[in-house]
């Protein structure tokens, strides 16, 4: 049996999937990234500091937000800059906005017509059009949060180093309550239909790694976890988790852990490592859907990411209602001055897929001299082939396109976002 | 197609950050409305649905490897209408940045030593490979925009993209000009369209949209010399998505920056 699928389809980016087969042995199964190289590091090379994040943003549109945090987190930092606490907030809900976005795209867009046998979300319509209008209105509400702080959600222009750039207006954040309220009755809503769905099974245990935090449910900040190891690291220390490196069939960098293995990052890692932190809401869906941690079903990836979005919607009611409690205008200064000056910088958030890291360093005119963006699916890329070579000599049996089919739910069960992937490797590299 | 049919629309993606597909995707509460007028034939990231003949095909990222420029073709063969959507379709956005170095440094410095690098070329327009009916400009696309030219193309009517500057949308909107708060900023010379929506934010245009077609570029350098701006500032100014500038490929006049003003 030979079954090859170029460009995987309803995965953001390309990548290609292979198995061949003889007299029912697997002899090779991969999933090879072949997205073109994009040369961000090079792009930035010599770029001032100011232009870091509007850059780095572009390295993906679906998590444009998480990107640019991590970037001006990362000049923050190099420059030793504070934003405000209300300006902090302010990021917080854009970044649960990105993650109700991007998960549910995944959930019912992505991975949803797998579940319900057809080819896309839009011929769900027919005999499930209550779904499909439940996945519009919430993915909607998870762009309208990034929208109304960031400015828009692909590629926001408000999140800058410092703070924001501009206050968003007091009605327009009082608007977001209804919405989120609505937002979490559909998110409820669906749980029956998402109990019915069979997920195939795969169990296999991993490395899990994601960002923790006292207490919390961290996507904006935290210290590095790893389900490998005692202990946190903050950071900066990255170097010390992530060990990358190249393959020859790929254009992505592949990672191992501090356990020596291949890891996983990206919901089902944040579930494993913080559920106990979830809103009360969000743990209850959680266990509706089969989920008590630690699961070591990767097909289950999509259910923990569900049920991040309760969380986020919870987490960003929570944040509104504080914000609004806050005593200012819009036409408030919200940033603080910046002071460039020469450093290196590290910026770290968990994006929807995973942890994202941003590290730059700057010259004495503040131009950047070195960068580096260790991105969540190349840090995936290793695990999801290891869980590809467990699973296909189990299912080589079935019929080529059940095995074909069951491939490419594994590939889109880690909502693998190659544009990020293929688009950063490392460099070093003085000068401009 | 015949005259009950509904035309059929594809969607590829080439070297970009896919942010534009998802801004037609989030158009969530006309997207039922927008797809119900046409049939979807081939759109990667949401459907496992793959045909070639088209009658409409939008087209969005940069062209950067040999393979792609033949992708392109064989697109533009199967197409009765290309629309180039996006920054990274119509300028070749971003990508441009990394035309400013020869690609084998490119390669060498990013990935390393390697016994075969992966293919690589300067980066392209697509109207710099097919011809284009239609250019959707912007860093991301704007969705009003994208929804005027869906249905005039539905409708068979003609659509034209604005050739004023993002000046003229900043005054409707009654901001306040960035230059009397000391930022520099590109409005005064890029196509509007985008309802000014960057310097709406207190955030300087960086031309995402390209030039309009006759622009005062010695105006403008003279505008940024005056805030105190070196020369090399002023390149920093144009490099994000104006990179053609620089290199005399933009289409309007063959201006380079060394001849017009940066002296």
């Amino acid at each position: 049996m030979e079954i090859k699928v170029s460009k995987v389809t309803r995965v953001e980016g390309h990548g290609n999937l292979t198995l061949l087969a003889r007299d029912g042995k697997v002899e090779d199964v991969r999933f090879d990234v072949v997205e073109s190289l994009r040369f961000f590091e090079m792009m930035l090379l010599g770029r001032w500091w100011d232009r870091v994040p509007e850059i780095a943003s572009r390295i993906c549109g679906i998590c444009a937000v998480a990107h640019t945090l991590a970037a001006v987190k990362a000049v923050e930092s190099a420059m030793g800059v504070v934003p405000g606490e209300l300006a902090v907030k302010l990021r917080r809900i854009a970044l649960d906005g990105e993650v109700i976005q991007s998960n549910s795209l995944h959930v019912y867009y992505l991975a949803g017509p797998d579940f319900f046998g057809q080819p896309d979300v839009f011929h769900m319509i027919a005999d499930h059009g209550d779904l499909v209008r439940i996945a519009l209105r919430v993915k909607a509400t998870g762009n309208l949060l990034s929208e109304t702080i960031g400015g828009r959600h692909v590629h926001p222009l408000n999140l800058v180093v410092g703070g924001v750039s501009r206050l968003p207006r007091r009605d327009a954040l009082a608007a977001l309550v209804p919405k989120l309220r609505q937002c979490k009755q559909d998110l409820l809503d669906s749980v029956p239909t998402l109990k019915s769905v069979q997920v195939p099974e795969l169990e296999r245990p991993t490395e899990y790694v994601a960002l923790a935090k006292a207490g919390e449910y961290p996507f904006y900040d935290g210290e590095i976890r790893s389900s490998a190891s005692d202990g946190l690291l903050p950071p900066a220390d990255y170097g010390r988790v992530v060990h990358e490196y190249m393959t020859p069939t790929g254009t992505a960098k592949h990672s191992h852990g501090p356990g020596g293995g291949p890891y996983m990052v990206g919901a089902l890692a944040r579930f494993n490592l913080n559920a106990g932190a979830l809103t009360a809401d969000a743990r209850q869906v959680a266990e509706d859907l089969g989920l008590r941690p630690p699961v070591h079903r990767p097909y289950m990836i999509t259910m923990a990411q569900f049920a991040e979005c309760v969380h986020c919607v919870d987490d960003a009611l929570r944040l509104v209602g504080e914000v609004l409690d806050t005593n200012f205008r819009d036409t408030d200064p919200a940033g603080t001055k910046v002071f460039p000056k020469a450093g290196r910088g590290v910026g770290i958030v968990e994006a929807p897929r995973g942890m994202l890291i941003h590290d730059y360093t700057f010259d004495d005119e503040a131009r950047v001299t070195a960068a580096n963006q260790v991105i969540p699916t190349a840090q995936n890329l290793a695990n999801l082939q290891r869980d590809l070579e467990t699973v296909a000599p189990r299912i080589i049996g079935l019929p080529a396109d059940d095995v074909r089919l069951r491939l490419e739910m594994l590939v889109r069960a880690y909502d693998p976002c190659i544009s990020c992937s293929a688009h950063v490797l490392e460099m070093n590299q003085e000068g401009r | 197609m015949g005259p009950n049919a509904k035309p059929r629309v594809a969607f590829y993606d080439f070297t970009c950050c896919e942010g534009c597909q998802l801004v037609f995707l989030s158009q969530e509460d006309a997207l039922l409305d927008l797809l119900s007028h046409v049939e979807i034939v081939n759109f990667r990231e949401v459907t496992s649905r793959r045909e070639e003949d088209c009658d409409i095909a939008f087209i969005e990222g940069s062209i950067t490897t040999d393979e792609e420029v033949e992708r392109l073709k064989r697109i533009r063969e199967h197409a009765r209408t290309l629309v180039a959507f996006g920054a990274c379709a119509t300028t070749g956005g971003v990508n441009k940045l990394k035309n400013r170095r020869p690609m084998d440094e490119n390669l060498r410095m990013v990935c390393g030593p390697m016994e075969r690098y992966p293919n690589t070329i300067p980066t392209l327009a697509v109207p710099e490979v097919v011809r284009c009916e239609y250019l959707l400009h912007g860093c991301p696309i704007d969705g009003g925009e994208l929804r005027r030219l869906w249905l005039a193309l539905v409708d068979g009517r003609e659509f034209r993209q604005p050739n004023v500057p993002v000046c003229y949308d900043c005054r409707l909107r009654e901001n306040v000009c960035l230059y009397h708060k000391q930022i520099v900023c590109l409005g005064p010379i890029t196509r509007s369209g985008c309802g000014a929506i960057c310097p709406t934010w207190g955030v300087r245009c960086d031309g995402c949209r390209g030039l309009i077609d006759q622009p005062n570029l010695n105006a403008e350098h003279s505008l940024l010399r005056q805030y105190g701006l070196t020369v090399e500032r002023m390149i920093d100014q144009y490099v994000v998505f104006q990179g053609s500038v620089l290199s005399g490929e933009a289409a309007p006049g063959k201006v380079s920056f060394a001849q017009r003003g940066a002296d």
